[in-house]
């Protein structure tokens, strides 16, 4: 046993460590989604919050709560959650709700996006939510074909330890 | 002189030697004994007796001082030649006085025995006058005799010494030409030396504890992959599951539990889907360009 290795001990339970590592399906990542979308309202609604409470510092008697647009939220909402979605794939792999129901983004090669990839990938999800539903047929959203990424069921805390086999 | 002459004198003493000597004792004892006295002539068939009994202990003392002149003739190393040679010329010296002294008297018995056979007239007129040679000359024969005798023991001594070391660097020689290791493998049933030996025994005489303390635990321990092991220990006491249900909070039991219940829906969806399509079960698993880090 190398000493830069040190053994991954599993934190997954006995029963779910069959499935570790295969393609979520679409139960899973819709769930996922619908609490990163849930997170995304309570960030919009802060903000409106933080934005009123600066506007009310600022203009004082005359303070009256911002005129919310639904283009207004939505380009705001968007950027949002692309951001999230973007920051959370290339630093922990997983969004909140990914984290919740177990899952990762991973690319190719069984590694974390970079930035850019998940950028990408963010904007496209995103921009597109029903190319998600691909994953009912394939198990893999048309954001995922066309950028060669994968959700994966991964329970466990710690990024997986255990290199991937070489894809090609 | 080095060897021990003693220890070895009286144990190796042949059994021809007290024959011999039993027989040359008894006429020349009586003769030492009575010197003044005029003998009476023994009867003829003491003579013959006599005669015979010195025939034996002629071949008798001549063969025993062939086989010690032989012996050191054979067995003794040239190196050792210079301690040696006084006790082979004392051996040599002792067997050639023996055998004269007995050559003489034999002679002198069988002229005797010739003499009266031939003239029984004139017998006792030429006995009276051959007397006084004759007595002489037994006289003189028990002399040599006796100082034979004296010598005799430290003869057999320095013959024996000799004996004994030939015999030794014999068998030397011998062992060195065998391959003795090799002899009692091909030969001696060790399994069955082994079978009759006690372990349980030997194992109750061992200091146990001696043996532990004289032990280097460490270089034992540094042979261990100790990680494996606890790996496999982990593995066998599920650690895993231990830490979950003596730290779980009712929050984190909640998200397995629906953990599970989305995985065996994600699993139902694709089910019906691969039933609807006609795929098998593991079709979405089956795709070459699967990115999954299975890695389980």
């Amino acid at each position: 046993m190398s000493e830069t290795e040190p053994p991954a001990i599993l934190t997954v339970p006995a029963e779910a460590r069959s499935f570790q590592g295969e393609r979520a399906g679409i139960v899973s990542r819709v769930l996922a989604n619908a609490i990163d979308f849930a997170i995304l309202v309570v960030v919009l609604g802060a903000g409106y919050l933080g934005w009123s409470a600066w506007l009310f510092l600022r203009r004082g008697a005359s303070f009256r709560f911002p005129t919310v647009t639904y283009q207004g939220t939505y380009v705001v909402g968007a950027i949002v959650l692309t951001l999230l979605f973007a920051i959370a794939w290339s630093t922990t792999g997983r969004s909140y709700g990914d984290r919740l129901l177990g899952l990762r983004v991973i690319n190719r090669r069984g590694e974390r996006l970079g930035f850019a990839p998940a950028f990408v990938r963010a904007v496209l999800c995103v921009a597109f939510p029903p190319l998600l539903f691909w994953a009912i047929v394939d198990r893999r959203s048309v954001q995922d074909l066309v950028l060669r990424t994968a959700v994966i069921y991964d329970w466990a805390e710690q990024v997986r330890s255990v290199p991937p086999p070489d894809p090609s | 002189m080095t060897w021990p002459i003693i220890g070895w004198t009286g144990r190796t003493k042949p059994v021809i030697m007290d024959d011999v000597s039993e027989v040359v004792r008894i006429p020349l004892g009586g003769g030492g004994e009575e010197p003044a006295a005029p003998p009476a002539p023994p009867p003829t068939s003491d003579w013959f007796t006599l005669a015979a009994r010195a025939a034996v202990g002629v071949v008798a003392l001549g063969a025993e001082a062939s086989i010690q002149i032989l012996r050191v003739a054979s067995g003794t190393p040239e190196r050792d030649l210079g301690p040696v040679t006084p006790d082979n010329v004392a051996l040599i010296t002792g067997a050639a006085l023996g055998l004269a002294i007995e050559a003489v008297r034999t002679a002198a018995t069988v002229a005797e025995l010739g003499w009266r056979a031939a003239g029984p007239p004139a017998s006792f007129l030429i006995g009276t006058v051959s007397e006084a040679p004759r007595r002489a000359a037994v006289d003189l024969v028990g002399r040599w005799n006796q100082s034979w005798r004296e010598e005799r023991p430290e003869v057999e001594a320095a013959a024996n010494a000799v004996a004994v070391e030939a015999t030794r660097r014999a068998i030397d020689l011998v062992l060195d030409q065998l391959d003795l290791t090799q002899l009692v493998l091909d030969h001696v049933d060790i399994e069955r030396i082994v079978a009759s030996v006690d372990l349980n025994e030997v194992v109750e005489q061992l200091d146990v504890d001696a043996v532990a303390d004289r032990l280097d635990i460490e270089r034992v321990i540094a042979r261990l992959d100790l990680a494996k092991l606890s790996l496999e220990v982990i593995e066998r006491i599920d650690l895993p599951e231990i830490i979950r249900t003596s730290t779980g909070t009712v929050a984190s039991e909640s998200v397995r539990v629906v953990r599970m219940q989305t995985f065996g829906a994600d699993r139902a969806i694709s089910g019906i889907v691969n039933r609807i399509l006609g795929r098998s079960a593991t079709g979405e698993a089956a795709d070459p360009d699967d990115l999954d880090a299975t890695g389980e």
